[in-house]
């Protein structure tokens, strides 16, 4: 296993009752040039029923953090721990079991389905590795598309290349559905979609996160999309957390520049939903203020504006 | 209707519109019957102004522009005039017609990978487009093509022209794009989709840059995309399309000000803000786009066959979602669509003079356009596509 023993410990801000919980997460990939250390120390949680937003730019780490979470691939160091349990000392069977209840949803649905199959095989894949017999299978289908909004009979013996980009990312929905999980790792799901299309994709997220009580970790780089969904939002910066917080405390308060030149680049029909400013300062202070520790600014509102910190050093 | 006339190009060429269309239509024979992908389009680009396209997917927004380039397929049945800087295009021949535009327009599109050659290097490639329209040596070339990568904030730019395409990041590939669409000085630069891959900093920084070399430059600017929030500020006219038609124009000054069409207002709507609350459910538009194959507007039951899309519309347009104080109009503001749609005279409407068109293009009687408009919309309406199929 290549999970180091040396994991951070349970810190104070990480919440006893939560579903999921990451600590000191360390994801490095060995490239032509070197490694590269694409998440450095994230650290966080997540509650029953509760959405977490990662946000930030490509490449600073929010794909490799919310994939890591189901071992695709397992972090370089760190701590997942999902129902009190230990993702890292799951076997390769028990991991597979276990993903019965984290399941995933993709940025791009038509090179997340084999463009061979129908749609029902698609769906039905999951409860088919989980061992589920056919006559359920049927029917644990049918109710997971019925859950997005679409019929089996409508759909089901179609391929992806039948149906539009909306649809595709209501089909990845269900699968992800189907299997019954506790929560779903959304990895950037309206990012190719119109905004009408958006807007139906989002609500359906919403629906069946409300009506199946699941927690979400939705990873996108849209800031509006982002604060729509969320309860939490983690702002992720060249590898790390820079800032994190419950989202209305985040967005109206953002402490890091990093998360005020974030929020000012977001394109607005309204340039008073902005209630901050952003100035030269935030441009000075932005690069020293990454690698920092981070210090409690508001309630359950954490920003890196503490001490310099070392990597691997950063849970406060 | 003085915007009418407007659009029609006047005998000096340097005074009138730089690019003006009136009642294009487009049509392309598929394997699945003919699709209707433009249905009578009348719109103009005022000299040194940006406009702002805006609709859904398959609304006609990307083939408005390359109908007016000449990128149709051969079989297309074009209708309508187009003119540009007082030229009829349609009467141009194809080669003159190339010649002319490749110089005087540039277009940046969304994905810089597909329009740039992979296997030869940035240098090449600026050069190759530069010698094409312009006489100039390799090495006249190469200094105009160091300058402009410059200009567009690439650094150490006589370094990178011998890089290839993949050695640019999204961003950057976008910036060269942009180099290479200013290469022949243009009077017209369309940036169709050009930021709806990259994250939102680096839209920012592309959207920025874009309307600094349209300023610099005087320049028309065509700013095309899905999203009503990147045109918004960053234009002087938006034009909104949906089915292959325009429903709505105005001075991009004027996008909040009442009476707004509801389809504008219905894909302002859906539009996540960053001050909403979390898990706030965004009225989405229900049903489906008319199809591009209903070849015509048939009257009969169009609410229903499209999933009751303008039902849902009009249901948000009766109650809508709170906007800030005096940004968008309160309902009592709005003609709301459910006393325009099921209308009786629906039948009577399937036939929009030219005159009516107009007027509804041009906005110059909102208030009775945004009526006349919608049942016209609705008439285009087709059945729900996907369960057609």
């Amino acid at each position: 296993m290549s999970i180091t023993s040396e994991a951070p410990t349970r810190s104070g801000w990480l919440r006893e009752d939560a579903l999921l919980t990451v600590e000191g997460l360390h994801c490095a990939f060995k490239t032509a040039s070197g490694r590269v250390h694409a998440v450095r120390g994230v650290t966080f949680d997540v509650r029953p029923g509760e959405t977490l937003g990662l946000v930030g730019e490509s490449g600073c780490g929010k794909t490799t953090t919310g994939r890591a979470v189901l071992r695709l691939p397992p972090p370089t160091a760190g701590r997942i721990t999902f129902r009190g349990q230990d993702m890292a000392g799951l076997s390769m069977s028990a991991l597979r079991r276990e993903r019965r209840n984290v399941q995933m949803i993709f940025q791009d649905p038509l090179s997340a389905f084999n463009p061979r199959r129908k749609v029902v095989d698609i769906v039905g894949e999951g409860l088919e590795i989980q061992g589920v017999p056919r006559a359920e299978r049927q029917e644990r289908i049918a109710e997971a598309l019925d859950q997005v909004g679409m019929s089996l009979e409508a759909v089901g013996d179609r391929r992806p290349h039948e149906l539009s980009g909306g649809q595709c990312q209501r089909i990845s929905i269900a699968r992800a559905l189907a299997v019954g999980p506790d929560l779903i790792v959304c990895d950037e799901p309206v990012a190719s979609l119109d905004v009408s299309v958006q807007a139906r994709v989002l609500n359906v997220l919403q629906d069946i996160r409300e009506r199946n009580g699941l927690s979400l970790v939705f990873v996108s780089h849209d800031l509006a999309v982002v604060k729509v969904m969320s309860d939490r939002v983690a702002v992720m910066y060249r590898g790390r957390i820079v800032e994190i917080g419950p989202a209305d405390s985040v967005y109206r308060t953002p402490s890091h520049p990093y998360t005020r030149r974030l929020l000012d680049a977001v394109p607005v029909l309204d340039p008073s939903e902005r209630s901050w400013e952003r100035s030269q300062a935030d441009d000075d202070a932005e690069w020293r203020t990454v690698d920092r520790a981070l210090v409690e600014v508001a309630p359950e509102h954490y920003a890196a504006l503490g001490e310099v910190v070392h990597d691997g050093e950063r849970v406060p | 209707m003085t915007t009418q006339t407007a659009s029609v190009p006047s005998q000096d060429t340097m005074t009138g519109p730089l690019v003006s269309v009136e009642d294009l239509t487009l049509e392309l024979d598929t394997p699945h019957g003919t699709a209707h992908i433009l249905r009578g389009v009348s719109m103009a680009v005022e000299r040194g102004q940006t406009l702002g396209i805006v609709g859904e997917s398959g609304s006609g927004k990307s083939m408005l522009l390359r109908t007016v380039l000449g990128l149709t397929p051969g079989d297309a049945r074009i209708g309508g005039t187009m003119r540009f800087d007082g030229q009829d295009l349609s009467a141009m021949h194809p080669e003159a017609r190339r010649t002319m535009l490749g110089r005087r327009v540039g277009v940046v599109f969304q994905n810089p990978m597909t329009s740039l050659n992979p296997v030869r290097t940035i240098g090449t490639q600026m050069a190759e487009a530069v010698r094409f329209h312009q006489k100039m040596s390799k090495q006249q070339a190469r200094e105009l093509a160091v300058d402009l990568l410059d200009q567009v904030g690439i650094v150490k730019p006589r370094q990178r022209l011998r890089d290839y395409p993949h050695q640019f990041s999204g961003g950057m590939r976008q910036r060269v794009m942009i180099a290479m669409a200013l290469t022949c000085s243009p009077d017209l630069l369309i940036a169709d989709e050009a930021t709806t891959a990259l994250d939102v900093t680096i839209q920012k920084g592309i959207l920025d840059l874009l309307q600094r070399v349209q300023e610099e430059r005087h320049m028309s600017m065509i700013l095309v995309s899905h999203d009503l929030s990147v045109v918004a500020g960053r234009t002087d006219d938006v034009i909104v399309m949906y089915g292959g038609r325009i429903v709505d124009r105005r001075a991009t000054a004027e996008l909040f000000s009442p009476p707004i069409h509801p389809y504008t207002r219905a894909l302002m709507l859906a539009i996540p803000r960053l001050d909403m609350d979390a898990h706030t459910r965004l009225p989405a538009l229900g049903g489906n786009p008319p199809s591009v194959f209903d070849p015509v507007l048939d009257a009969d039951a169009a609410d229903e066959r499209d999933g009751r899309r303008w039902s849902t519309i009009s249901a948000d347009a009766a109650d809508p979602v709170e906007f800030r104080d005096g940004v968008v109009p309160t309902d009592d503001t709005v003609e709301p669509l459910n006393e325009v749609v099921p209308g009786s005279e629906i039948g009577a409407v399937g036939t929009l003079s030219a005159e009516q068109q107009a007027g509804v293009a041009e906005g110059g009687d909102r208030e009775v356009a945004s009526g006349t408009l919608f049942e016209e919309i609705a008439l285009g309406a087709d059945a729900d596509e996907e369960e057609r199929r």
